[in-house]
């Protein structure tokens, strides 16, 4: 038991905490957004996905001509395209009223379909992207680097706290959750900013997606994301819906999932039911957090198109 | 979140035999011998019968396809529509019963090839039938659809909200649960086991599933039997194109559910053309759907007309007419 003691408290397991915590923070800021606005988000799990995806296949397409310069712009068409398609997600829940849950199903259907179609049509096999040679690079001191995304991450929480809760979009951004009538009779256009907000939290997912698939690794492989989404919204609801909150809910969550990656292949436990620890804490710490601080016009469609 | 719980539980199941616990090794007896993660064949008492084989009054060699079941649908059709009293329903189901029971060693002789269509396909009817029942016909289904109506209403109107959420997940799990027979008791996946193949996605089209059949008995079956086409049909395109790759009929599949879920997408100017006194109306202020209220007279006069409804709808349309 004393060699997993040391193990967890060593650089190695911090490193490995520290990746796993930055996908579920990025996603989990990313519902933020969206979920402050009024909108639920059940996509983000298909967002990474696309992230991851159209990442790895832009950074292999363009590596040959722009070498190191390949992955920076994976990671930004990553983003986009995972925010085209939280675009479609809002068009769907803003503009025609569809049940938010719904659409976000949709898009995680699709999420589930579309990468084996186009890994299929590009390599021709269904599972992977071939791996980059360029992924992005790793900056930090000594045992401790990470790639740019886990800055990233890390920046984006004051961020996040300092846009929602110090200027004025934030304001309105919250006032749109809670009663877009409101809002909208002080001028504010709820549409433009739920749609601004789902666009948002496509973006942060899309870079959670790639850092997962060029950050962490250097491929994109099937069913990557892993549920990585689902925790991620877990962490949302657990952090009631706070920057901070949610900070504090994916170390949490990040922490277990790098104590079941350490313990895996140990003989402590069976490996296999060790994956299952962060899933199955995360629906028990659920249980014991209620939905009270949900904004109030969450998951309700607002006005006429 | 719970099928990741699942497939770690099931790998642990039918993965291995043997687990390290705290530094020592502890056996399980679910793995059948061999490299495949399965488990062992069910016993031939515990496996449901292929509907070939539920149907067959013949011998095993000498297919004959029983027709008694036709001949009770129709007893029952017909004395649905001739019986002309309170209690026809029940009197038309005992006639069926009789008459099935009596034609059931009536049968044509079929050469089809073994199928995997087994009794869960009944099952899955029965238990659509009934969701119906009780959803529409029982106290327990009037309160489950207050509750997901209006759970505030319910909640004053004496239903508890915990109690029939906790019922709806519970009832929601046993009919998942019960997909799981036509994979193992049935033998959907060509052998009497559990298997580490079993298609997870079903789950997720279920969601779908239910939605398109907007959550009645009768949708459902009808929108199940559209994705289980689909389903069967990229199976079968796959085999035969090579060029096609398999999860074209996951976008499919999802595409569907998309314009489902956004409704009515083209613009109303299409699908509910505004009339022309309207037209003519709002070409002083601008385009038709963004007019002003309409006076009073007109409005009427539309209506009257048994014109589309528009003038109403457009008047909904300024900000605070739509709360």
């Amino acid at each position: 038991m004393d060699s997993v003691l040391s193990q967890i408290i060593s650089v190695t397991f911090l490193v490995t905490f520290i990746r796993s915590v930055t996908p579920l923070l990025l996603t989990g800021l990313g519902g933020l957004f969206s979920e402050r606005s009024g909108v639920v988000n059940i996509a983000l799990d298909g967002l990474i996905i696309f992230g991851a995806l159209a990442g790895a296949v832009v950074t292999q397409v363009t590596e040959p001509r722009l070498g190191a310069l390949a992955p920076w712009l994976g990671w930004v068409t990553g983003a986009l395209v995972a925010g085209f398609i939280a675009w479609i997600h809002a068009v769907l829940s803003i503009k025609y009223r569809a049940d938010q849950v719904i659409s976000g199903t949709a898009i995680n259907l699709l999420a589930s379909g579309v990468p084996s179609v186009i890994l299929a049509a590009l390599y021709g096999t269904s599972t992977e992207s071939p791996k980059v040679n360029n992924p992005l690079p790793l900056w930090g001191v000594g045992d401790l680097k990470f790639s740019p995304p886990v800055y990233f991450a890390a920046l984006m929480v004051p961020v996040a706290w300092y846009v929602l809760y110090r200027t004025p979009y934030g304001l309105r951004l919250r006032a749109t959750g809670e009663q877009p009538g409101a809002a909208a009779s002080m001028g504010v256009n709820v549409q433009r900013m739920r749609y601004s907000a789902v666009i948002l939290s496509g973006l942060l997912g899309g870079t959670a997606g790639v850092f997962m698939s060029i950050g962490n690794l250097s491929a994109y492989t099937r069913n990557m994301s892993a549920g990585m989404g689902f925790i991620a919204l877990a962490a949302l609801i657990f952090g009631q819906w706070k920057p901070l909150g949610v900070l504090g809910a994916t170390l949490l969550f990040g922490f277990l999932q790098a104590l079941s990656l350490t313990l895996d292949g140990r003989d402590i436990l069976p490996s296999s039911l060790v994956t299952v620890l962060p899933y199955l804490i995360t629906i028990l710490v659920l249980v014991f957090t209620g939905r009270s601080a949900a904004p109030k016009a969450l998951g309700k469609p607002y006005g006429d198109h | 979140m719970l099928n990741y719980i699942a497939s770690g539980i099931f790998v642990f199941l039918i993965g291995s035999n043997t687990f390290p616990l705290f530094g020592k090794q502890r056996n399980l007896p679910f793995k059948a011998p061999g490299d495949e993660a399965q488990s062992y064949e069910l016993h031939p008492g515990a496996r449901l019968p292929t509907l070939l084989q539920l149907l067959n009054v013949g011998t095993p060699d000498q297919m004959k396809l029983s027709l008694g079941w036709v001949f009770a649908l129709v007893a029952y059709a017909l004395g649905r529509v001739f019986l002309r009293r309170n209690n026809s329903s029940l009197i038309s189901a005992v006639l069926a019963l009789v008459v099935g029971a009596l034609t059931w060693r009536v049968g044509v002789p079929v050469q089809i090839e073994g199928s995997q269509l087994n009794l869960a396909f009944l099952l899955a009817l029965l238990c659509a039938a009934l969701f119906g029942t009780l959803m529409w016909r029982t106290a327990t289904g009037y309160a489950l659809r207050a509750v997901g109506l209006s759970p505030k209403a319910a909640e004053y109107g004496g239903i508890s909200v915990a109690k029939n959420t906790v019922l709806a997940m519970t009832l929601a799990g046993m009919f998942a649960g019960l997909a799981g027979t036509h994979y193992v008791q049935g033998g959907a996946l060509d052998s009497y086991r559990l298997k580490g193949n079993m298609p997870v996605n079903v789950g997720f089209d279920g969601i779908a599933v239910a939605l398109m059949g907007q959550s009645t008995p009768l949708g459902v079956v009808a929108s199940s039997a559209l994705f289980g086409t689909i389903d069967t049909g990229g199976v079968d395109v796959s085999i035969k194109m090579t060029g096609l790759n398999r999860d074209i009929v996951t976008v499919l599949k999802a595409l569907v559910v998309l314009f489902i879920a956004a409704g009515g997408f083209l613009s109303r100017r299409v699908t509910d053309p505004p009339a022309p006194v309207l037209l003519k109306a709002a070409g002083a202020t601008g385009k038709a759907e963004n007019a002003p209220v309409v006076p009073a007279a007109q409005e009427g006069a539309v209506n009257a007309s048994g014109l589309p409804n528009v003038a109403r709808s457009s008047e909904e349309k300024t900000r605070e007419g739509g709360k």
